[in-house]
C-alpha cells in the first residue's frame, strides 16, 4: 500500500515538473523598459526627449557623472581668451598640445562616446516616431500632427547640436542616423566629409525650426530662436553670409527676444550691472524675466533629475575663490569664505591677460561684477554669517585687496597663480550649495547677444560695414561702453567683441576655427600652452578605440597624429 | 570626497544582515516490479533575505556635505532545484549496466528594494528619518533565471576490463534568445583496464593500469539574465523644481544569444606501481570552444561600449601529469609526495570570419583578440629603456630627449622602422596573461605521532603589467608612490625615467611596464603532533592534536609589483599567516 502511495506521489511530482514547459524559459522582466514598450504614445516620447535633454546637459557637467573633466572645455579652454591655471581635465591637452593631444586621451574618447550616445538617443526617437504606425499621439490641446512634428523637431534639433560638436572637434565624422540595435553592429564606418554632415545638420535644423516654440512651455527645452541662431552660425561656417543674415534677423526680430538693458530680478536693488543680472540664480529663466535667453539649462539641488550629487561644474572650473582664500599679506590671510563671494571654485581655467585688458574702463562686462578683480575687506556684519575678514597690518575695513594680472598666466608646468582674476558668470550665492563641487543654478546656455554678433559677422562678410557697426553698438551700448564706427569693423574686432561679451560662454574654439583664426590668435595671446600648438591641433585626433574597432575598413586618423 | 577623514566610515551607523534558510530533501522509490530500477527526487530550496542600512551623519565629511546621507536596501532571493533521477542497475554474467535519466529544473530569483536619501533635518532618526529628507531616491532591481535540463547516461562494463559511458544532455537556459535557448551536448568515454587482462604479464610491477579516451561536447551559459534584451535606463531632467522622468538607450542586446559549446578530445592513462606505492595519471587533451560568450568592445559610433555576443572559436591543447608516491614507509616513518604539473597552450582560431583581401582573417585589435595567438594577451607600445645622454641626436629625431622613455619603433608603412611612433605599426603583443604551465607539490612526513607537510605551487609564463610603477601625477601626488631608480644625468639607468611630468611619454604615447609574473610560492607548511592513545583514553577524547602552520610563507618571483597573482596591484595582497591550533574530538 505504502509502495503504491509512493508511486502515486512520485508520478504527480514528475508530471508537475514535466509540465514545467518552455514557458519557464521565457524572460518577462517587469522592471525593464524597451523601445517597443515606451514609444507607444506621446508620454513615452516626452520621456525619451527628457532623457535626451539630460544627456545634452552633460556638456556643462563633469565627465561620467563626476565632478572633474568638464566636458564644455573641449570647446572653451586653450584658446586666445581662456587658459588653464590649476591644471585638470582638458587643461592637460591645452597645456601641452604637442604631447597630450593624442588618440589615447581618455577625455577625448569619453566626449566622443557621449556625443554618439546623444545622437543615438535622438535617432531612436526619430526612427520610432517616423516609422511606427501604432503610436497614440493624442494629447489635450494640440493636434496629433503637431505633437508628432514637435517631438521629431526637438530630437532633430538636438541631433544636429551634437553633430555640431563632432564636426568642429574632429572634422570628418561617421554619420549615424539609425538607432543602434544588436543586429546592426558595424565594423566599417566611414568618416563622412564635414560638408555632408553639415548638410544633414542644416536639414535637421530647417525642419526643427518650423515646429518649435519661440518660448518653450517647459524650461530647459530648445527654442525656435536657438535653432535660428544655430542656422545662422552654420551658414557662416559654410560660407553663405546672406542666409546667415536672414536667420540671424529672424531670431533678433522675434518680439519675445530682447536684450536685457535694465536691472531686473532678485538682486535688482543690490549694486551690480544689468549685464550680469541674468547670471544670478533666480534670474536666468525667461519666466524669471530674462528676455535675452534663447535656451536655459536646468539643474536643481536635491531634486531627482536635478543633477544628483555632481551638478554642473562650470563654477568649480571658472571660479577661483579657493585660491584667493589663501592670499597672504604679511602673516595674515585676510579673506573669509562667504556666500557673497560667489561660492567655491578651484580655478582650473581663467582668462588670459589679453582678454582682461580688452575692456574700456567703463565697460560693465569688465567690471568687478563680471570679472573678479578685487575684494573689499568686510566687517562681521557685512560678512554674516561668516566672521569678519582678518585685517593685515595697516589695513582697515573697507580697504581693497587687489588681484593682479600684471603677469599673464604662463609656463607649461603645474604652476598655480593664486591671486589672478576669474570670470564670475557661474558664481552662486546660496549657503547651501556654495561649498559643494557641483552647482545647481539654472544657466543661460544661449542668448540673443551672440546672435547680434553673428549678424554683424554676416554683415561684414556681405560688405555692409556700417550695418555691422550699428549691430555691434547695440550690444556695446547695453554694457555702457563707447560706440564704434564703420571703419573699426574687422573680423578681428568682431572676435575681440565676442570675447568681451561671451567669454566663458561661447564655444570659443569653434568660433576661431570657423573663422580660420585659431592658430594665429592662440600663438599670439595664449602663453600657457599656446606655444605648443601647431596646425594639426585645429582638429582633435580620432580616439584610437574608434579606429581599432573599425575592423573591416581602415579608418584614417586626422593628419599629424600618430 | 578624497580629502575627508579616511576613517569616517567608523562613525557611520550601519546594519548589515543576511539570513538564509536552506533545505535539501530527497525521496527514493524502489520499483517493486522491476529489479534494479529506482526513482529518486532531489529538491533543494534556498531562501535568503538581506537587510542593509547605512547612515553618515553630520559628524562625517560626507554627512556634513549632504546634510546626512542614508542608503538602505532589502533583498530577497529564492533558489529552487528539483531533480528527477531514474536509475537502472543490472549485473548479468560479466556485463554490468547502469542507466540513468535525469530531468532537472533550476530557478533563481532575486529582487531588491533600495533607497538613497540625503538632506535630513537632523541626525537623530538616522535612516528612519528619510520621510523628512529633502531628497529620496528609491531603486529596484530584479533578476530571474531558469535552467531546464534533460540527461541520459549509459554506463556499461564487461568483465571489469572494457568500460563504456555514453551521455547525452539537452539544456535550455532562459537568458538566451527566443530561438536559441536549447543546446545539445553528447559525449562518449571508453576505458580499458589493462591490468585486468589475462595477457598482461606485469601484474607484479603494476597495481593499476587503465587507458582512457573520451570525446564530448559540453556547454556554458555564462551570461546573466536579460542580456538579449536591448533596453532603456532612466535619465531624468528638471523643469524648475519639477522632476521630468526620462529614458535613454542604455544596453544593447543580442537577440540570438546562445550556448557556448566546447568539444573536447581527451586521452589518458591511470597507473599504479608496486602495490599502489606509486600512483598517478597522465592526460592529453585538445578542446575547441565555439560561440564563446564574450563582452565585445564595439565602436563608440554605435553609442555603446560593449555587447555580449557568441563569438568565434578557440583551441586549447594541454598535457597534465600527476603522481602520488609513498617514498618511504616504515613502522615509524612515512614520506609521501603528491605532485602535478599541467601545460596548456591556447589560441584563437577564428573570430567573425571577416577576411582581408589576401584571404587572411582579420584580428580584432579593439578587443586585443589576435588570430593564432592566446586568448588573453597584452598589447601596446613596448618600453625598451630610457634615452641616454649619448643618444641625444637620435632622441631629438624622435621628438624627445635624454631622460625620457624609449619606446620601440617596431615598423613602418614600408615594413621597416620609420622613426615615427604610430598606432598602426608600433603596437605589439607583449606576452600572455594566462599561464603556460602550472604545477603543485605536497610533501608530507610523519614520524610516530609527529607530522610535517609542505605544499608549494608555481605558475609560469604569465606577463603582467606592474602598474604600481605608474604615478597619478595628474594631481600633486597625494598618494604613496613606490621608490624608483630615477634617471638623472649622473645616474644613467634604464630602470625608470627622469622625474619630470611627461618623461613617461614619447610622441604623446605611453608604454606599460610589463614584467614576467611567473612565481613559485611556499603556500602551506604545517607541523602537528597527535597525543598517543593512552593519553586519549585517560582524557576521554577521541582526538587530541596540536599544530602550528604557516601560509604564504614565501614567494619566489622576479615580478616587482605587490603580488604576481593579483590582477590589480593596488588590491589587498595575500597575507602571510601563522596559526597555532588545537584539534579536539569527543
Amino acid at each position: 500500500m505504502k509502495k503504491i502511495k509512493n508511486i502515486i506521489v512520485v508520478f504527480i511530482v514528475i508530471s508537475l515538473t514535466g509540465s514545467c514547459s518552455k514557458k519557464w524559459l521565457e524572460e518577462n522582466p517587469p522592471h525593464l523598459i524597451t523601445t517597443e514598450t515606451l514609444y507607444t504614445n506621446l508620454n513615452g516620447f516626452e520621456a525619451g526627449l527628457n532623457g535626451l535633454y539630460s544627456l545634452v546637459r552633460g556638456e556643462r557637467e563633469g565627465r561620467d557623472f563626476t565632478t572633474e573633466n568638464l566636458v564644455a572645455d573641449i570647446a572653451m579652454i586653450g584658446t586666445d581668451n581662456i587658459v588653464p591655471n590649476q591644471r585638470g581635465g582638458f587643461g592637460f591637452i591645452a597645456l601641452l598640445y604637442n604631447t597630450n593631444n593624442e588618440s589615447n586621451n581618455s577625455n577625448l574618447r569619453s566626449v566622443f562616446l557621449w556625443l554618439y550616445q546623444t545622437i543615438n538617443a535622438a535617432n531612436t526617437i526619430i526612427n520610432q516616431a517616423e516609422n511606427r504606425t501604432d503610436i497614440d499621439w493624442e494629447s489635450g490641446g494640440t493636434s496629433t500632427d503637431a505633437n508628432k512634428n514637435r517631438i521629431i523637431a526637438e530630437a532633430k534639433a538636438l541631433r544636429a547640436w551634437a553633430y555640431r560638436h563632432l564636426t568642429f572637434c574632429w572634422g570628418d565624422v561617421p554619420l549615424n542616423l539609425e538607432e543602434s540595435l544588436g543586429s546592426n553592429i558595424k565594423t566599417d564606418w566611414t568618416r563622412t566629409p564635414v560638408a555632408d554632415v553639415r548638410e544633414v545638420m542644416k536639414t535637421d535644423w530647417l525642419f526643427a525650426e518650423q515646429y518649435l516654440d519661440a518660448e518653450p512651455k517647459i524650461r530647459g527645452k530648445i527654442s525656435k530662436g536657438a535653432v535660428q541662431h544655430y542656422l545662422s552660425e552654420l551658414y557662416l561656417t559654410i560660407g553663405k553670409p546672406d542666409s546667415a543674415l536672414i536667420w540671424a534677423n529672424k531670431c533678433i526680430n522675434t518680439p519675445a527676444y530682447k536684450l536685457i538693458t535694465e536691472r531686473y530680478g532678485v538682486r535688482a536693488n543690490q549694486p551690480g550691472v544689468a549685464f550680469m543680472d541674468m547670471f544670478y540664480e533666480g534670474n536666468s529663466n525667461r519666466e524669471e524675466g530674462n528676455t535675452e535667453a534663447l535656451w536655459v539649462w536646468q539643474w536643481e539641488y536635491n531634486v531627482v533629475g536635478g543633477g544628483a550629487d555632481y551638478g554642473s561644474i562650470m563654477r568649480r572650473y571658472h571660479n577661483a575663490t579657493s585660491h584667493h582664500l589663501q592670499i597672504k599679506i604679511g602673516d595674515v590671510v585676510p579673506l573669509q569664505k562667504t556666500p557673497e563671494r560667489g561660492g567655491i571654485g578651484i580655478g582650473r581655467e581663467q582668462p588670459t591677460k589679453w582678454a582682461i585688458n580688452l575692456y574700456e574702463p567703463q565697460d560693465d562686462r569688465g567690471s568687478n561684477y563680471a570679472i573678479r578683480k578685487y575684494y573689499i575687506l568686510n566687517t562681521a556684519a557685512e560678512n554674516a554669517p561668516a566672521p569678519a575678514d582678518r585685517l593685515p597690518n595697516g589695513y582697515n575695513y573697507g580697504d581693497t585687496i587687489k588681484l593682479s594680472w600684471e603677469n599673464d598666466l604662463t609656463g607649461l608646468g603645474n604652476n598655480l597663480v593664486n591671486n589672478y582674476p576669474f570670470i564670475r558668470k557661474y558664481d552662486t550665492y546660496k549657503a547651501e550649495t556654495d561649498p559643494l563641487r557641483g552647482s545647481y543654478n539654472d544657466q543661460t546656455y544661449l542668448r540673443l547677444a551672440e546672435t547680434y554678433l553673428l549678424k554683424a559677422e554676416a554683415q561684414l562678410k556681405l560688405g555692409d560695414k556700417p550695418g555691422a557697426a550699428e549691430t555691434i553698438n547695440i550690444v556695446r551700448r547695453r554694457s555702457h561702453t563707447s560706440d564704434i564706427s564703420a571703419s573699426d569693423v574687422t573680423l578681428d574686432f568682431i572676435l575681440d567683441e565676442r570675447s568681451r561679451e561671451l567669454i566663458g560662454e561661447e564655444h570659443r574654439r569653434y568660433t576661431l576655427l570657423r573663422t580660420g583664426k585659431w592658430l594665429e590668435r592662440v600663438q599670439l595671446h595664449n602663453h600657457r600652452g599656446g606655444q605648443t600648438a601647431a596646425a594639426r591641433d585645429t582638429l582633435y585626433p580620432i580616439p584610437q578605440i574608434v579606429i581599432d574597432a573599425n575592423l573591416t575598413k581602415k579608418m584614417p586618423q586626422n593628419p599629424g597624429f600618430n | 570626497m578624497n580629502y575627508g577623514n579616511a576613517l569616517q566610515g567608523l562613525l557611520a551607523d550601519n546594519i548589515d544582515e543576511g539570513y538564509q534558510v536552506v533545505t535539501n530533501n530527497y525521496a527514493i522509490v524502489d520499483f517493486p516490479f522491476v529489479k534494479g530500477l529506482q526513482y529518486r527526487i532531489n529538491t533543494g530550496v534556498r531562501f535568503g533575505v538581506s537587510n542593509d542600512a547605512t547612515y553618515y551623519g553630520r559628524n562625517t565629511q560626507r554627512g556634513f556635505r549632504d546634510g546626512g546621507s542614508a542608503s538602505t536596501s532589502r533583498g530577497i532571493s529564492k533558489d529552487i532545484v528539483i531533480e528527477n533521477i531514474v536509475n537502472y542497475n543490472r549485473d548479468f554474467d560479466k556485463h554490468r549496466v547502469f542507466l540513468t535519466g535525469v530531468y532537472s529544473f533550476e530557478n533563481s530569483r532575486s529582487n531588491t528594494n533600495r533607497l538613497s536619501a540625503q538632506g535630513f533635518p537632523n541626525d537623530f532618526l538616522k535612516w528612519y528619518g528619510a520621510p523628512q529628507a529633502a531628497l529620496n531616491v528609491p531603486g529596484f532591481s530584479n533578476s530571474e533565471t531558469t535552467l531546464l535540463s534533460a540527461m541520459g547516461r549509459i554506463n556499461y562494463s564487461y568483465d571489469s576490463r572494457y568500460l563504456l559511458t555514453l551521455t547525452g544532455r539537452s539544456d535550455g537556459y532562459s537568458g538566451f534568445g527566443e530561438k536559441t535557448k536549447q543546446g545539445f551536448f553528447p559525449s562518449m568515454a571508453l576505458g580499458w583496464n589493462i591490468i585486468n587482462e589475462n595477457f598482461f604479464k606485469w601484474k607484479d610491477i603494476f597495481s593499476q593500469l587503465k587507458l582512457r579516451a573520451s570525446i564530448g561536447r559540453n556547454g556554458n551559459q555564462a551570461v546573466s539574465a536579460y542580456e538579449t534584451i536591448s533596453r532603456l535606463a532612466s535619465r531624468d531632467i528638471v523643469d524648475g523644481t519639477v522632476t521630468l522622468p526620462g529614458y535613454i538607450p542604455r544596453t544593447i542586446g543580442q537577440n540570438n544569444l546562445g550556448w557556448e559549446s566546447t568539444k573536447t578530445l581527451n586521452s589518458g592513462l591511470d597507473f599504479g606501481f608496486l602495490n599502489n606505492r606509486i600512483t598517478g595519471d597522465i592526460n592529453l587533451y585538445k578542446s575547441n570552444t565555439t560561440d564563446l560568450l564574450l563582452d565585445r568592445t564595439i565602436s563608440p559610433v554605435s553609442a555603446f561600449d560593449q555587447i555580449t555576443q557568441n563569438i568565434g572559436e578557440t583551441e586549447n591543447k594541454g598535457l597534465e601529469f600527476s603522481v602520488t608516491s609513498t617514498n618511504i614507509s616504515t613502522n615509524n616513518f612515512r614520506w609521501e609526495t603528491t605532485g602535478n604539473i599541467a601545460f596548456v597552450k591556447n589560441k584563437i582560431v577564428s573570430l567573425y570570419g571577416f577576411k582581408d583581401d589576401k584571404g587572411k582573417e582579420i584580428d580584432d585589435i579593439a578587443n586585443r583578440w589576435f588570430i593564432g595567438k592566446p586568448i588573453r594577451v597584452n598589447y601596446g607600445y613596448q618600453w625598451i629603456g630610457v634615452w641616454q645622454l649619448d643618444e641625444a641626436t637620435e632622441a631629438a629625431a624622435h621628438k624627445t630627449q635624454p631622460g625620457y622613455i624609449k619606446i620601440r619603433d617596431v615598423s613602418g608603412p614600408d615594413g621597416v622602422p620609420d622613426g615615427i611612433l604610430s598606432a598602426a605599426y608600433d603596437r605589439i603583443i607583449i606576452g600572455q596573461s594566462d599561464p603556460k604551465y602550472t604545477w603543485g607539490m605536497n610533501n608530507s612526513f610523519s614520524y610516530k605521532n609527529l607530522s610535517f607537510s609542505v605544499f608549494m605551487y608555481g605558475i609560469h609564463g604569465v606577463t603582467k603589467e606592474n602598474d604600481l610603477l605608474n604615478d597619478d601625477v595628474g594631481r600633486d601626488i597625494t598618494q604613496n608612490t613606490i621608490k624608483k631608480n630615477w634617471w638623472t644625468p649622473d645616474n644613467p639607468t634604464n630602470d625608470w625615467v627622469m622625474n619630470r611630468l611627461d618623461a613617461n611619454r614619447q610622441e604623446g604615447q605611453i608604454a606599460g611596464a610589463y614584467e614576467n609574473a611567473s612565481f613559485i610560492r611556499l603556500r602551506d607548511v604545517s607541523l602537528s603532533y597527535d597525543f598517543p592513545n593512552d593519553i586519549l583514553t585517560r582524557l576521554g577524547l577521541d582526538k587530541f592534536q596540536i599544530y602550528v602552520s604557516g601560509r604564504n610563507l614565501h614567494t619566489f618571483t622576479k615580478f616587482g609589483g605587490t603580488d604576481p597573482e593579483l590582477t590589480g596591484q593596488r588590491d589587498i595582497p595575500l597575507q602571510r599567516e601563522y596559526t597555532i591550533g588545537l584539534n579536539l574530538g569527543f
